[in-house]
């Protein structure tokens, strides 16, 4: 049965590993047809910067606009 | 009730959260760094996130508990009366 | 009545997690979430009295903890404050010691849980 998930990141994006689970976890739901919605607070919110530059790591912003392309809902 | 545990076996804040769950009979889900614990464990009353194994040269045949995706972690999220994540 | 349970367990200052603990347990009592708030682990230094933030520019956040006492109930846990060697005397007001048996509880029954 489709579900509200509501994940919650409070992390900035390339210290942590919870940017990438928070991007599986999300398109994973998405695809499973429940509602995700995601909350960032506190650094959190340096996920969706534009302008990201870096390599080596999953790319926060790209990966989340794509989510949110596929109906993920962001509040910062 | 579900417990995400992200943290490595050796910190404090692991250890908190697997006794806990224990003493509530919750079920637990272990990933990112979590996953090592795996290994080290006999029990096999865990589930233990697929992709943060692989990403650690991790094998199933070296750890204790079942082996789950993240489809099947965010239906059990989905399912829970309530998820408590991540320690 | 919609309630959420936080949870803190790192030390004030060093990282945002006790501030973050604070600011949305606070925030949840302004939209009527009736909040609890627990310390476990290092999570219980926040509840330290005598904390001096002086011109540093960080918020006190033990002061803080001390009007939020007004609105909700605040817990430490007794064994991380054994650990920790703060005696309940050193604690800021209303903040009540309970052991492991009062965070069990306070998971069974909230609603919604979030961990700093």
């Amino acid at each position: 049965m489709a579900k509200k998930i509501t994940l919650f990141l409070n992390t900035s994006p390339y210290t942590y590993e919870n940017t990438y689970t928070a991007i599986r976890l999300a398109e994973a739901g998405l695809e499973n047809g429940h509602e995700v919605r995601l909350v960032a607070s506190a650094d959190g919110v340096y996920n969706f910067l534009k302008g990201q530059k870096g390599k080596g790591l999953p790319h926060a912003a790209d990966n989340f606009r794509t989510l949110m392309d596929k109906g993920m809902k962001v509040d910062l | 009730m579900l417990f995400l545990i992200s943290s490595a076996p050796d910190a404090k804040e692991f250890q908190s959260a697997y006794k806990l769950a224990k003493d509530m009979d919750a079920d637990i889900c272990l990933l990112q760094n979590a996953v090592y614990a795996a290994r080290q464990t006999k029990d096999n009353n865990i589930y233990v996130l697929a992709d943060d194994m692989r990403l650690r040269g991790i094998a199933e045949t070296e750890i204790a508990g079942r082996v789950i995706d993240y489809s099947q972690l965010m239906d059990m999220m989905a399912e829970a009366d309530k998820v408590v994540g991540m320690f | 009545m919609d309630n959420l349970l936080v949870i803190l367990r790192r030390p004030p200052y060093g990282v945002v997690n006790a501030a973050e603990a604070i600011r949305h347990a606070g925030g949840a009592k302004t939209f009527d979430y009736g909040p609890k708030l627990f310390l476990i682990d290092s999570g219980v230094c926040l509840a330290k009295k005598g904390q001096n933030t002086g011109d540093s520019g960080f918020t006190n956040l033990g002061e803080n903890l001390d009007l939020l006492s007004g609105e909700m109930e605040i817990y430490a846990d007794e064994e991380s404050l054994k650990e920790y060697r703060i005696n309940p005397e050193d604690l800021v007001e209303g903040v009540k010691v309970v052991n492991k048996e009062a965070l069990r509880q306070a998971l069974r029954e909230s609603q919604s849980v979030m961990i700093f």
